[in-house]
């Protein structure tokens, strides 16, 4: 009886060491995963600021659009930590890697995805839907709303608002051509 | 007896399947890989910051000392040049830590230092990347580039507040290496 508690005492002990190494190796790859989207976004800022100071305003453009993914992917980063969501601080690490390396003077212009052709420089249907799914918007929100506008505009075939004196835009019986 | 028997059977698949579970192992070639990368990428930033202070030390004598705009270069030149110490400072650190990567006594400490070189390459390249805004904002200043200024200001501006950011997240991952040896 007396063998069975030492034992049950050292199996506690050592699940408590595992548990903690785990969860120091956890907050360690998490804290090297900010550092890391911290310093994408700096890279980001000297991108925009090389542009600015060339003066090439289509690569600057550029530039800012992915300053404003990196920024999302910064913020996105910092909720998930605080939700304590490894999954999340993992997607906006990747997030931030990819628009670091992407062209962002090129954005719209990428291979669509599945059947939609109409995503910029190649022929296709003038009226199916622009590829949204890569424009840089700001946050996830911001994107989930203009891809809704979008939808609507284009299944509508009119403006989505019509407080401004839309109705006609988009309209394709309207259309001329 | 047969209870105790089952109680280390247990602690012993448990360690097994923890060390099993344990992606370091597999980990480790591309831990030294992405070190590499790291430093390599450092290394370039930090040249190219050094290309631009000695492009700036020229622009800076173009900017008349009247300018209005002189207390501004002296500001960012001052952060310039803190940054440029960190991105040395770090450099050396990275290489320092990398160099120990193959002489550790144990696996997990040759991580720790690959580790280590890693976040130091990465703070090395966010110093050496102010100081590279830094010149470019000089330079926008020196020959009048007015609308270039605005922007250059505002990155400026958020490169600092994400550099100190780093500092931290640079300070805490140091932490955290250091407690895992001093227990």
């Amino acid at each position: 009886m007396k063998k069975y508690e030492l034992s049950s005492f050292a199996y506690i002990c050592v699940a408590g060491l595992l548990f903690a190494s785990s969860t120091v190796a956890d907050d360690l790859s998490d804290a090297v995963k900010e550092l890391e989207i911290n310093v994408k976004n700096v890279q980001g800022s000297a991108e925009v600021a090389d542009a600015a100071g060339k003066g090439d305003m289509e690569k600057l453009k550029g530039t800012i659009m992915k300053r404003d993914v990196l920024d999302a992917a910064k913020d996105e980063f910092a909720n998930a930590k605080k939700a304590a969501d490894a999954k999340g601080m993992q997607a906006a690490s990747e997030k931030a890697d990819k628009a670091l390396k992407q062209d962002f003077t090129s954005a719209g212009q990428g291979k669509a995805l599945g059947k939609r052709k109409n995503s910029g420089g190649t022929p296709g249907d003038p009226y199916d839907p622009v590829f949204m799914d890569d424009m840089p918007w700001k946050t996830g929100l911001q994107r989930i709303v203009n891809k809704k506008e979008w939808a609507n505009f284009w299944k509508a075939g009119k403006s989505g608002n019509d407080r401004f004196g839309g109705g006609r835009f988009g309209d394709r019986d309207a259309t001329p051509e | 007896m047969n209870r105790s028997y089952f109680i280390w059977g247990l602690m012993v698949a448990l360690s097994g399947t923890f060390l099993m579970a344990n992606p370091a192992v597999g980990q480790n070639q591309e831990m030294v890989s992405q070190t590499v990368t790291a430093l390599t990428e450092a290394e370039n930033a930090v040249d190219a910051a050094r290309a631009a202070i000695n492009r700036g030390k020229e622009l800076y004598l173009m900017i008349p000392e009247d300018s209005p705009m002189f207390t501004d270069v002296a500001q960012v030149l001052e952060e310039a040049s803190k940054n440029w110490k960190i991105a040395i400072a770090s450099l050396d650190g990275a290489k320092e830590s990398a160099s120990k990567v193959t002489t550790a006594s144990s696996e997990s400490i040759a991580n720790d230092y690959a580790l280590l070189a890693k976040v130091n390459a990465g703070v090395a390249l966010s110093g050496a990347k102010v100081v590279e805004i830094s010149i470019a904002y000089v330079d926008a200043i020196a020959n009048n580039k007015t609308e270039a200024l605005g922007v250059i200001r505002i990155a400026m501006r958020d490169a600092l507040e994400v550099t100190s950011q780093i500092q931290a997240n640079y300070e805490r991952i140091k932490a955290l290496i250091a407690d895992k040896y001093s227990k």
